[in-house]
């Protein structure tokens, strides 16, 4: 897909693991790896609001296009 | 599947499954009892049909558990085991149609005239079979429907 999630180089520097970050969130480990690496097709606006408030991020930081 | 709708629903098909594994064992009690009955007369013709009738009920009702059973287990309605069980339900009620009713009439002491009809409720088993074979197609909808949004994070 042209769009790429970004989640692991926010993590890297928040300095957040995946287990930290799963637990804040709410969602299991496998669920969080497979979006991490892009295995997911979808994300809900409610996972990604909690994604940005543990992240302390912006929707925009999480993903980029790239043409493919 | 979101796990709290996962574990209402193992919630709600607690009682189904007791009950629909007594009534099962009821329908195969059922069934031996009147093989029974028909091994002692066997010019009882009524005995076989009703022992095979009640041996499509066990039938049915012994997959309604395991499908019960594996909803509780997994906390998911829609999965490739359930289909196949709905499949077979479909087919064991679409065959259990085709068994007649038998009617024994004693004609002197030792001959018996038998008389072997189709009537509505061989069509209405028929009829449930074709309901359950369309449902089972509207649970591979489902299954499709539960994997995509299984997939969104």
């Amino acid at each position: 897909m042209a769009i790429i999630i970004r989640l692991d180089r926010i993590m890297a520097d928040r300095k957040m693991s995946l287990n930290e970050l799963a637990e804040k969130v709410g969602m299991t480990n496998v669920n969080l790896s497979n979006l991490k690496t892009g295995k997911m097709k979808g994300i809900r606006f409610e996972t990604m609001n909690a994604i940005c408030e543990a992240l302390e991020c912006q929707p925009g930081d999480l993903f980029e296009h790239v043409n493919e | 599947m979101n796990k709290m709708i996962s574990e209402k629903l193992k919630k709600r098909t607690f009682i189904d499954t007791i009950l629909s594994c007594l009534f099962c064992l009821a329908a195969l009690v059922l069934s031996v009892w009147q093989f029974i009955g028909y091994a002692d007369h066997t010019n009882m013709k009524e005995y076989l049909s009703n022992s095979l009738c009640s041996l499509v009920i066990f039938a049915e009702l012994g997959l309604l558990a395991l499908i019960l059973l594996e909803i509780r287990k997994t906390g998911k309605p829609f999965s490739k085991k359930i289909i196949t069980k709905l499949r077979l339900m479909a087919v064991i009620l679409l065959a259990g149609g085709l068994i007649p009713s038998c009617s024994t009439i004693p004609v002197d002491d030792s001959q018996f005239a038998v008389t072997i009809s189709f009537d509505m409720q061989n069509i209405l088993i028929i009829g449930i079979g074709v309901i359950i074979g369309i449902l089972s197609e509207v649970f591979v909808y489902g299954l499709s429907l539960q994997e995509d949004n299984d997939s969104i994070a």
